[in-house]
């Protein structure tokens, strides 16, 4: 509970003392006006994550979340860094998110699609089938680049028309990302033409 | 799966430290560069997908500049959890962190979980130096270094709330769920039909600072 060892001044003890009495979140204690007398040395940085609030939320058990991949094989997997184009205020690209970029087969419909989660926070910045009609064009200036337009669905269940483009680290991988782009797009043409 | 009720997330600081520019590379993964004041409020959902469920953040994302300050502490009322950013290359904006401090405090108590930040340490002339950070000692809040544009410890404030709202220390961030992605029926013709934006955008260069950054 208390982690006040370090020298805890004098001009805490209110704030000290309300700590230990109650929960209740109404309560307006008179917080004692900080001056500066801040510049005593500081040991660590570690985040003072141990002091214990009231849980406000009741959450008993962990609870499993989808990925909604389950049923998908992956099979290419690279690191990268998405874009969306926008016009406003001016034409610009603005970063959609770095992280994994992969392409999932599903294993009973064998379609494959193209998906990429922002590192860290797992969100879904790309989302969308390796459809056939769709052309990878080069970036002006760069050589680790690919610019192409599609309606993306990593947000919004309806789809949303994007201008998008993704930097790699080199242009040996930007170059093998557009081979399994376009081997994988004629197997989707191929899916599609047999049924 | 019950689902958890949103919290409200009180966001104070000084102006200028980076609070909006924070929020909006969540949301959307952009950097803001221009300085664009926050007038009053401006309320915005961020949500994380946690091993105990998925939780709703509503950011109260207030102005920091005074005379911008619309109702301020009125603001706060029923703030479950709160973040006070400071800018690491503003001495002053941490000097000020005592004051949003007792301000929200006197609003919301003192037992709600508060996590202090401290923004742009991606900047190489740093002004607060991590002996100088101890404020957050005094008060029992965490302490996080932060970056808006390197997305250094990006999540952790929201980690760290979460895991003090609901009580589980093991609390972390999962995999959000993938939505299905349809066939699309556009024809190789109505694509083309973008050409001329997709022309026009294959002109624009990438931000040039994000050439040099490893992949």
């Amino acid at each position: 509970m208390s982690d006040t060892k370090e020298e805890t001044t004098t001009t805490t003890t209110p704030v000290e003392e309300k700590k230990e009495e109650t929960t209740t979140t109404t309560a307006a204690p008179a917080v004692v006006e900080e001056e500066k007398k801040e510049e005593k040395s500081a040991d660590n940085l570690s985040e003072d994550a141990s002091r214990e609030f009231a849980p406000t939320l009741d959450l008993k058990e962990e609870v499993k979340t989808k990925t909604n991949e389950e049923d998908e094989e992956v099979l290419f997997v690279k690191r990268a860094k998405l874009y969306r184009f926008v016009k406003e205020p001016q034409d610009q690209w603005n970063e959609r998110g770095t992280g994994e970029v992969k392409f999932l087969k599903h294993k009973t419909t064998n379609k494959i699609r193209i998906v990429m989660r922002r590192e860290k926070i797992f969100k879904v910045c790309l989302n969308h089938m390796v459809s056939p009609a769709l052309t990878l064009k080069p970036m002006t200036g760069s050589d680790k680049s690919w610019l192409w337009n599609a309606v993306d669905f990593a947000e919004e269940e309806a789809g949303k028309f994007e201008i998008l483009c993704i930097r790699f680290g080199t242009p040996e991988i930007a170059n093998e990302f557009k081979e399994k782009f376009e081997e994988y797009q004629k197997e989707n043409e191929k899916l599609s033409s047999e049924n | 799966m019950a689902e958890i009720p949103p919290v409200k997330l009180v966001l104070v600081g000084d102006g200028g430290v980076g609070k909006t520019t924070f929020v909006q590379r969540h949301i959307s993964g952009e950097f803001e560069t221009r300085y664009i004041p926050t007038l009053g409020v401006s309320v915005k959902t961020i949500a994380f997908y946690t091993n105990y469920g998925k939780f709703i953040f509503n950011i109260w994302d207030t102005a920091g500049q005074e005379k911008f300050g619309g109702l301020r502490d009125g603001y706060y009322i029923q703030g479950q959890c709160a973040i006070i950013m400071f800018d690491v290359t503003s001495r002053l904006s941490y000097k000020n962190c005592p004051n949003w401090y007792s301000d929200l405090t006197r609003v919301c108590g003192t037992e709600i979980p508060i996590v202090l930040t401290g923004n742009k340490v991606d900047v190489k002339d740093r002004k607060v130096k991590p002996s100088q950070i101890n404020f957050h000692r005094r008060f029992n809040l965490s302490y996080y270094d932060i970056s808006a544009k390197s997305n250094y410890n990006f999540e952790k404030p929201f980690i760290w709330l979460a895991s003090k709202l609901c009580g589980h220390k093991d609390l972390a961030l999962v995999q959000e769920p993938t939505l299905a992605a349809p066939e699309v029926a556009l024809d190789k013709q109505q694509m083309s039909q973008y050409e001329a934006e997709v022309a026009a955008a294959s002109a624009v260069a990438l931000p040039i600072s994000d050439e040099t950054d490893d992949l």
